[in-house]
């Protein structure tokens, strides 16, 4: 019976051990890459933005630089989806929130449908959607940019919101992230991913966890080239 | 005469036709091959000799260095709905450079099983990127079943070159912060799905225990 215990208790820990080092932003892109089908990594400076929040003081995405941004696009007047993804940010960042990440994530809406969302508007689809303001911003366009600026933006996030005459929009639903230096580093797509998965990606953008763990030790090939210098 | 030996060649031709076709084929297809294997080939190149700047990562600490002494805080910390008890590990104080291993406890005081998975800050905030932990368990799923402990190892230690940061010169105390979350019900059940022999032998061993 000893030698039944040992066995399943060896089982145990080597099917519990494997992934338990993986802990760099690679390693968890391919965990990611595995496990959530709807994430997509990318690796691309990420579309410069100039626009304001409902106070009208203005926000460029380079002013956030320093912190993860957590983006997506919305609009107020939107009868279905747009609020359940509204409702998902507020879980991501609740979540977010009650970490020392709070002070180093932003998260920012865009709304599609600036003639329509007045900064009343804006103001109130936080409240609604417990948005929390202390890291959290809705942004329109500044006076003098087209009416289709935002829409334009998503496009260059690789979405389109094509408005109907109806005056509702039809679009996609892709939560974008953003890392500290601005470079575009993931997609997360639709409402169905799983919220913990954005939690640790933004965590591991928090820590730079593209970082080398470790100090750094000359590699073969920087040996090599050293050595045929002489 | 002539028809056997025609019919010889023709039969010659034919098998060697064959041979080139598959010849043909074959190089097709690993060329094909190559091509898919190409990216990953070469990465595999680059993270074993260096290649085109790519870093390579000691496994180890580099030893103790100076006499400057840090003390290391832990904190533990479970969001609302997760059923754990999360403890952590008393302070230590390490030196400069000197690696050490904690462990963090947690238990689930549930009555079903839960998946959670941790994420880790260090305070200081800008002093992160000098407390390098070779070992963790942030990111990664954890099954807890109920009532059941695990303990969590932590290997980490304080870069030696916070001592010429003008932050971090002066910086004596590093805390070391773990959140963990619950995966939710799908994640569960997808983790029990992949990881029946675990959860089995988990319960052989449980059954022998009592």
């Amino acid at each position: 019976m000893a030698y039944v215990k040992r066995w399943a208790l060896t089982l145990l820990l080597i099917s519990l051990w494997a992934p338990a080092w993986s802990h760099s932003l690679k390693d968890l892109e391919r965990l990611l890459g595995d496990k959530e089908k709807y994430f997509q990594s990318v690796d691309k400076t990420a579309p410069d933005f100039a626009l304001q929040d409902a106070d009208g003081k203005a926000v460029q995405l380079s002013d956030l630089r320093g912190k993860v941004v957590v983006l997506h696009f919305i609009y107020a007047g939107c009868p279905d989806v747009c609020p359940l993804h509204a409702d998902r940010i507020a879980e991501i960042q609740s979540m977010v929130n009650q970490t020392p990440m709070k002070a180093q994530v932003q998260f920012v809406t865009i709304t599609t449908d600036p003639k329509n969302d007045a900064p009343d508007v804006l103001r109130a689809y936080g409240e609604q959607h417990r948005l929390d303001p202390a890291n959290w911003a809705f942004l329109t366009t500044r006076a003098g940019q087209p009416e289709d600026a935002t829409r334009k933006l998503a496009e260059q996030f690789g979405h389109k919101f094509m408005k109907q005459e109806d005056g509702y929009q039809v679009h996609g639903i892709v939560t974008h992230v953003i890392d500290r230096e601005g470079r575009w580093r993931a997609n997360f797509h639709g409402l169905r991913f799983e919220p913990t998965n954005l939690v640790v990606f933004i965590n591991a953008l928090v820590n730079d966890a593209a970082k080398p763990h470790g100090h750094e030790q000359p590699s073969t090939w920087d040996s090599i080239k050293k050595r045929l210098r002489f | 005469m002539y028809d056997l030996r025609t019919k010889r060649w023709a039969a010659n031709l034919r098998r060697r036709n064959i041979t080139v076709a598959a010849a043909s084929v074959v190089t097709v297809a690993v060329m094909v091959a190559l091509s898919f294997a190409a990216v990953p080939l070469y990465r595999l190149f680059c993270q074993v000799t260096g290649f085109a700047g790519t870093t390579q990562v000691a496994a180890s600490a580099p030893g103790a260095v100076g006499a400057k002494i840090i003390t290391v805080r832990f904190d533990a910390n479970v969001a609302p709905n997760l059923a754990w008890q999360f403890v952590a590990p008393k302070p230590v104080e390490v030196r400069l450079g000197e690696e050490r291993l904690v462990a963090f406890k947690a238990t689930n005081s549930g009555n079903e099983p839960l998946l959670g998975t941790a994420t880790f800050n260090v305070t200081p905030l800008q002093i992160g990127k000098y407390f390098n932990k070779i070992e963790c368990f942030c990111f990664t799923e954890q099954l807890l079943l109920p009532g059941e402990s695990k303990e969590f190892p932590v290997s980490f230690f304080v870069d030696p070159s916070i001592s010429e940061d003008d932050e971090g010169k002066d910086v004596t105390a590093i805390t070391l912060s773990y959140t963990f979350f619950n995966k939710g019900r799908p994640a569960l059940e997808a983790y029990l799905r992949a990881h029946k022999s675990a959860v089995s032998a988990f319960d052989a061993v449980g059954a022998a225990g009592r």
